[in-house]
């Protein structure tokens, strides 16, 4: 009796045991190179410190996320990332939710498009970027398409007025695929009876769509309009690429996505204290964002 | 008959349209693939079959140093590929079925990496990196990154499919938690592996921003910033640059349709990437 509860204990022991030595390789380096860094971060923002003097730090308090809040840059940089999710993101939830809707019902081919949907997703942002840099240049294919629709035959990514909607075209091209995936796996889990129930009713293609997909797929749409939010306003390869090694955000500022200003503050002009506050504040924003979404989300759902 | 015309008029729109959309997918990659084919008088011409050329790729293989960054990248997207692989799969099957105290901190910690976005660390790793002396070195682009929170959340929704009853068996067969997973639970998560690699394979393969800061020596260059480099120098041949686009894009293009089925598991079971 007294040895089976001693055998009991050691097992239970030699378990605990085996779960810490499993779990250990992720909580030491996710310590060290994740939880250190970030605290290190925080602190950093309270300070006047600079890249290239790394020992002559000075505390500064809030100075630094008053200065961010103050600075006609910063806001101009929200401004891009802004515009970017107010226009990507619902166009990037219609497209993929018709898109997966047509293909939800085909039956031949089927994972033919899928995978070619999703290709662009899987593609190096820089390589898809230098395509479209050459696609919509001056008298590039894209440029000559649009000149007939009364935009002008420039180099879209040189161009104060056209980097942005490039880079809003850049984003929907890339991400659609991926949201159509998704969205074609939220379909797989409505039920048949409701479209055959619908059918019963004498409801066409297009009322089904609207009256019993849209609403099953609710919190698919959930998941993508907020991972959505979050790729636009963490935006940062496709300006890197485009700025070709010149100043990063340019022409003149209009591609200087939120992530971009932080990346300029710290590596451009060495304020990493500074350049940290605003990484800060754009967390908070995009936590903020996130909280909202969810909860107008819900709240429509109750 | 009424019925089926519309049906079948409903059907070609369909097609149609499933079509157009795919061919905007397409084709930027055809024009990419065609220019890099192009003699540099050609460009933006419509050529025949037999005046397309490879001098655009013997001109970049011996004139750049693409060989030595695809190495890079080889050596740095297999270590953070194997790493990871080991370290979220021992975390997600710890999470999932072993009970230990503390397992829901170690679970929350967990889950808290994947609401921070990457670029409030781009400054401290840089400093971290400088303290240590990485800057330009293999370790500086590998060690950093052999965690992901979400592959943990992943694999620990696919360990939770398993039935419990395999591992009560190999319990009463006198098999430790650890020799379990081992012989028993390993080998049933083939799936669930594959996914992994294949998700991070493709994300880690096209990676920008740590290369891009970590290194400004170029011989340890990964393929994305080499390649963007080759852009900057080149932007005024296309047909230069857009070899190089071809040659970084094949492998993981080629990669992933052969693999789509794992790719597509990974995004279905997950609901989405965090």
């Amino acid at each position: 009796m007294f040895n089976a509860i001693k055998k009991l204990r050691k097992e239970k022991y030699s378990e605990w045991i085996t779960g810490y030595i499993f779990i250990a390789p992720i909580i030491i380096l996710m310590t060290v190179w994740f939880y250190y860094p970030l605290i290190n971060a925080f602190i950093t923002s309270f300070y006047d410190a600079n890249i290239t003097k790394m020992n002559g730090m000075e505390f500064v308090g809030l100075a630094n996320y008053i200065n961010v809040l103050k600075d006609g840059e910063f806001y101009n940089s929200l401004k891009i990332s802004f515009i970017m999710v107010i226009v990507a993101v619902p166009l990037q939830l219609i497209v993929s939710l018709v898109l997966a809707a047509v293909l939800h019902t085909i039956i031949n081919a089927k994972t033919f498009f899928r995978t070619v949907y999703y290709l662009p997703y899987v593609t190096s942002t820089v390589a898809v970027t230098t395509i479209f840099m050459y696609l919509f240049s001056q008298g590039g294919i894209a440029s000559k398409i649009f000149v007939k629709f009364g935009l002008p035959d420039t180099s879209w990514h040189f161009d104060v007025n056209m980097a942005l909607p490039f880079m809003i075209i850049l984003c929907v091209w890339t991400y659609v695929g991926f949201y159509v995936v998704a969205y074609m796996a939220g379909m797989q889990s409505i039920p048949e009876e409701l479209y055959e129930a619908g059918t019963v009713d004498g409801a066409n293609f297009i009322q089904k769509f609207l009256y019993i997909t849209v609403p099953m797929l609710k919190p698919t749409t959930t998941l993508v309009l907020l991972s959505g939010t979050i790729y636009v306003l963490q935006f940062f390869d496709q300006p890197y690429a485009m700025a070709k090694g010149g100043a990063l955000g340019s022409p003149a500022g209009a591609t200087s996505t939120a992530v971009i200003f932080v990346y300029n503050q710290a590596f451009k002009l060495y304020h990493i204290g500074y350049g940290s506050a605003a990484a800060f504040v754009i967390f908070t924003l995009i936590l903020i964002i996130t909280v909202v979404q969810k909860f107008i989300i819900e709240r429509e759902e109750a | 008959m009424n019925f089926k015309m519309k049906s079948r008029i409903l059907k070609s729109v369909q097609y149609i349209f499933l079509t157009a959309v795919a061919l905007i997918c397409i084709f930027p990659f055809v024009y990419a693939v065609y220019t890099s084919l192009l003699h540099k008088s050609d460009i933006d011409k419509l050529v025949s079959f037999t005046s397309l050329t490879l001098e655009n790729y013997i001109y970049i293989f011996t004139k750049s140093d693409i060989m030595r960054w695809y190495m890079n990248s080889c050596i740095v997207t297999f270590s953070i590929v194997a790493g990871n692989l080991a370290v979220n799969t021992l975390a997600a099957y710890a999470l999932a079925r072993i009970r230990f105290p503390g397992r829901n901190f170690f679970f929350f910690m967990i889950l808290g990496m994947m609401m921070i976005p990457y670029q409030i660390l781009i400054i401290p790793l840089f400093r971290m990196e400088v303290k240590f002396g990485w800057l330009n070195s293999y370790q500086g682009l590998i060690l950093p990154f052999l965690f992901q929170g979400f592959l943990v959340f992943l694999m620990r929704q696919f360990f939770m499919t398993i039935p419990d009853a395999l591992e009560e068996a190999a319990k009463i067969d006198g098999l430790s938690k650890g020799a379990a997973f081992f012989r028993i639970i390993l080998p049933l998560s083939k799936a669930g592996i594959a996914t992994q690699i294949i998700y991070h394979f493709a994300s880690t393969w096209n990676f920008l921003v740590w290369g891009a800061t970590f290194v400004n020596d170029k011989n340890y260059y990964i393929l994305p910033v080499g390649l963007n480099t080759l852009k900057n120098t080149y932007f005024e041949y296309p047909g230069y640059t857009m070899s190089g686009v071809v040659l970084m894009t094949l492998p993981i293009v080629l990669i992933f349709v052969i693999f789509q089925k794992y790719f597509i598991q990974g995004i279905a079971s997950s609901g989405i990437k965090g």
